[in-house]
């Protein structure tokens, strides 16, 4: 047998982590002055040693209601932490529309996700748009919500030079977060890049075919 | 609030001054020590098997010992030689890597198989367990694995190999043994190249697993650049793949590593059907062997 070990389960299982390692960032805007704090856990389910598991990520966002329908949120990302790389993410959410009934809010929330590690100090820059509705019930205290995420390589080349040809990787993310008064408890399921084939690239990434990979992430958050 | 959010502040803080040291690159490999070598008595799985005609001859079986020198941190490792050491001086020697699983006596009948290439030891073939693999001492690195190859060949030349009768063989994880040692040899200067399933680095493999062009370094030091190596050899270079290479895909590794091939002659061999670990079998192992004495003949 070659290589199919180890490494290349984890590179990759870490790797897929950076651009999924977290539910999405507050798919409802806060209230105006109002914030929270979030810690998340979780990723893409791979099968490793003949096991299912999720990837055992964890990171941590704050955000912050600026005003009525605009909140801005940052992130940090504690197992590349612990990898050598910091990792953060930055970002807002804009409401664009309020829920009424059965027709769900909905939000965009551009992002900048940046990563640098002090190995070889290589600093990586993604942008990425995410389009969110969500319904509120329970007295509008729950929401469950419905997106896209969407992360950019804007890179002209990958490794070794070569031409890199895959630029848009997105992510369909289902969700609900049940509120209580001061903690909300968040449960999501992503299908990451299920554009791009899953075969062939060193890593039995856990999906609903050929393509891309399921996750499953957890958050708890604290409202203040 | 302004207290819990300086609480969750430092909670933070701890959590992100936690050693900031793990690496990935210890699982590269996937090694497996043990305190005999068993050979043809191994009950370790094979994922190819070979018929009694591939036997060896047990006093073309040598175990040896061997002091490798990584950077000071010395180490022994075993190999097996197939063939006559008397006749080492004379004859076309395959230095042959093995890939990351376990030891030797994994890979037994791939050195069985090469030692029957041209005809039963036509030609001596030499394999070693790389430092943490089966009763070589230490643990696997990565400038370890080419302290270990430097060794081996070390040997060979120790017991009259020239290195115009040296052919160095990597097989998936070997190839950055071979190609890394054939493109900056030190003690014998290898007359030719056989990668079979190599792979381009760990760049690539991070690129293909992330989608992203992410760096690697994020998660390993691991370079294994046979993409950059192979750009310095200039000897003979045989490449073999399978199509249906379900690891190291033949069309972002292989391929990368055989266009980067700037030497004097150079052979491809996409094998149809076959995966990452089972080419000669499903080659054929006669179609395989006569390639190989062909290309080593030639």
């Amino acid at each position: 047998m070659g290589v199919k070990s180890g490494l290349y389960c984890c590179i990759a299982l870490l790797a897929i982590a950076f651009a999924s390692c977290a539910p999405a960032r507050y798919v409802r805007p806060l209230e105006k002055g109002q914030s929270k704090v979030s810690a998340t856990f979780g990723g893409p389910l791979i099968n490793y040693s003949g096991t299912t598991i999720p990837a055992p990520l964890l990171g941590f966002a704050a955000g912050h209601g600026f005003k009525d329908g605009l909140t801005g949120f940052a992130g940090l990302h504690a197992t590349s932490l612990a990898f050598g790389v910091l990792h953060v993410d930055a970002g807002v959410v804009k409401g664009l529309l309020k829920p009424n009934g059965w027709i769900p809010g909905v939000s965009a929330s551009p992002v900048a996700n940046m990563m640098f590690d002090k190995w070889e100090h290589k600093f990586s820059f993604f942008p990425q748009a995410d389009i969110n509705a969500y319904w509120n019930y329970g007295k509008k205290k729950h929401y469950c919500y419905l997106g896209l995420a969407n992360w950019f390589d804007l890179h002209s080349t990958r490794a070794e030079g070569e031409p890199q040809t895959k630029h848009w990787l997105p992510v369909v993310q289902v969700g609900n977060t049940l509120a209580a008064k001061k903690w909300e408890y968040t449960l999501e399921l992503k299908y990451i890049a299920p554009n791009y084939s899953n075969r062939d690239i060193v890593v039995p990434y856990i999906s609903a075919g050929n393509t891309g990979a399921i996750g499953i992430y957890i958050g708890v958050t604290r409202k203040f | 609030m302004k207290k819990q959010i300086l609480s969750i502040l430092i909670v933070l803080s701890v959590t992100c001054s936690l050693p900031s040291c793990l690496r990935l690159d210890s699982n590269l490999f996937n090694n497996i020590k043990l305190d005999n070598y068993l050979l043809d008595a191994s009950t370790s799985p094979q994922e190819i098997t070979v018929d009694t005609s591939y036997n060896i001859p047990s006093g073309f079986i040598q175990q040896v010992a061997l002091t490798s020198d990584d950077n000071g941190n010395k180490a022994t490792i075993y190999g097996i030689y197939v063939g006559d050491v008397s006749r080492i001086s004379s004859d076309t020697v395959i230095m042959y890597f093995h890939g990351t699983k376990g030891n030797m006596d994994y890979y037994w009948n791939r050195e069985k198989i090469l030692a029957n290439a041209g005809g039963k030891n036509r030609f001596g073939v030499f394999m070693i367990d790389y430092r943490g693999y089966g009763m070589s001492e230490g643990k696997p690195t990565e400038s370890g694995l080419h302290a270990d190859a430097n060794a081996a060949i070390e040997w060979l030349k120790n017991n009259g190999l020239a290195g115009d009768r040296l052919i160095v063989y990597g097989f998936s994880l070997g190839t950055a043994a071979a190609t890394y040692y054939t493109a900056n040899p030190t003690t014998l200067v290898p007359a030719k190249l056989i990668l079979e399933a190599p792979f381009g680095s760990a760049a690539v493999m991070t690129n293909d697993a992330t989608v992203l062009a992410l760096p690697s370094s994020y998660f390993t030091s691991v370079k294994v650049d046979n993409a950059e190596e192979i750009k310095k050899v200039q000897q003979p270079f045989m490449w073999i793949h399978g199509i249906n290479d379900d690891f190291l895909s033949i069309k972002t590794h292989g391929e990368l590593v055989y266009k980067n091939y700037k030497g004097v002659y150079s052979e491809a061999h996409r094998v149809p059907a076959a995966t990452h670990v089972n080419v000669p079998a499903v080659w054929g192992l006669d179609n395989y062997k006569a390639a190989l004495e062909a290309f080593i003949t030639r």
